[in-house]
């Protein structure tokens, strides 16, 4: 069993978004350079802008309940719990006892 | 639609004669596969949460998984279908009466301007290929010229047949003109138009 940071989780999210706003920024450049003669592309450069922060803004409040704090366990694969059973027949102190 | 009144490197006495974009299709198919790549994970989850147990409850990992996941991915899609439209919108044809322009965005930084005087071009074709080119009428128009850049190709332009024979057109009007004048190499360098052939001096006379 490993235990994962949920810290760990949102800095990896957050990196993958940083690289991803790069991308959607060097877009939104250049469709508003380019587009801003055109009615057409301009509307679709503000739909587009909408979309992204309708996005983040969602993630945002979904993410909101998540406890930052703790740390969550993953079982690797293969691994196998020892569970404690009452009046086990290996017990045999309680065996004699009976 | 991105149609430009002027262009880089337009002269002050050059008419644009038209703006071509690519065909609508084109980037209706680009559409509808982003929509399905949208889609078809909505439905794969709908259909594990209504047949199984499994349910996402808040503050898990699988939820948090679910949640981080699930916003890069719909951003990403997002920016491609973006990324579609502005190719779609922003890469323009442009015949004026003295050359043809192609403009392109290559990628996210790198957009390139290439043009070719009318005079220079050799040969121009065009090609519709396949059921559906053949039905919504476009295709590509291949310009070949003498000069640096020897090959353009209009890519699935609107009714490329039009096009090729609008260029022909233009290729003559400026033969007819006589603004064709090979054999004037120095205007052509320094940029100028060259003299029509029946203005230039007689042979031993001094130069204009």
């Amino acid at each position: 069993m490993i235990q994962i940071p949920a810290l760990w989780l949102l800095f990896g999210w957050l990196v993958l978004m940083v690289v991803l706003g790069v991308m959607i920024g060097a877009h939104l450049y250049h469709g508003f350079r380019f587009g801003r003669h055109d009615p057409l592309t301009m509307t679709a450069n503000s739909l587009f802008l909408a979309v992204v922060i309708v996005i983040i803004l969602a993630t945002m409040a979904l993410l909101a309940p998540v406890d930052w704090s703790q740390s969550f366990a993953v079982s690797l694969p293969g691994q196998i719990e020892q569970l404690e059973l009452p009046n086990s027949p290996l017990d045999i102190p309680n065996l004699l006892d009976r | 639609m991105y149609h430009p009144t002027s262009f880089p490197g337009q002269q002050p006495d050059e008419k644009i004669v038209t703006v071509l974009h690519r065909h609508w299709f084109v980037f209706a198919t680009q559409l509808a596969r982003i929509v399905l790549m949208a889609v078809l994970p909505l439905i794969v989850l709908g259909v594990i949460v209504s047949w199984t147990n499994f349910r996402f409850e808040s503050g898990t990992l699988s939820y948090t998984l679910l949640v981080m996941g699930g916003s890069l991915y719909f951003l990403f899609l997002v920016n491609l279908l973006y990324g579609f439209w502005l190719d779609y919108a922003l890469d323009v044809f442009i015949v004026s009466d003295k050359r043809v322009v192609d403009i392109e965005q290559a990628g996210m930084f790198n957009r390139t301007v290439a043009e070719q005087r009318l005079y220079r071009v050799q040969d121009v074709t065009f090609e519709v290929k396949g059921l559906v080119r053949t039905f919504f009428h476009f295709g590509d128009v291949y310009v070949q010229s003498a000069g640096e850049r020897q090959r353009f190709v209009f890519e699935d332009v609107p009714h490329p047949d039009r096009v090729a024979e609008l260029l022909l057109r233009q290729m003559d009007q400026i033969r007819k003109a006589g603004e064709q004048d090979l054999t004037d190499p120095d205007a052509i360098m320094r940029g100028r138009e060259p003299i029509p052939h029946h203005q230039h001096p007689p042979t031993g006379g001094a130069s204009a």
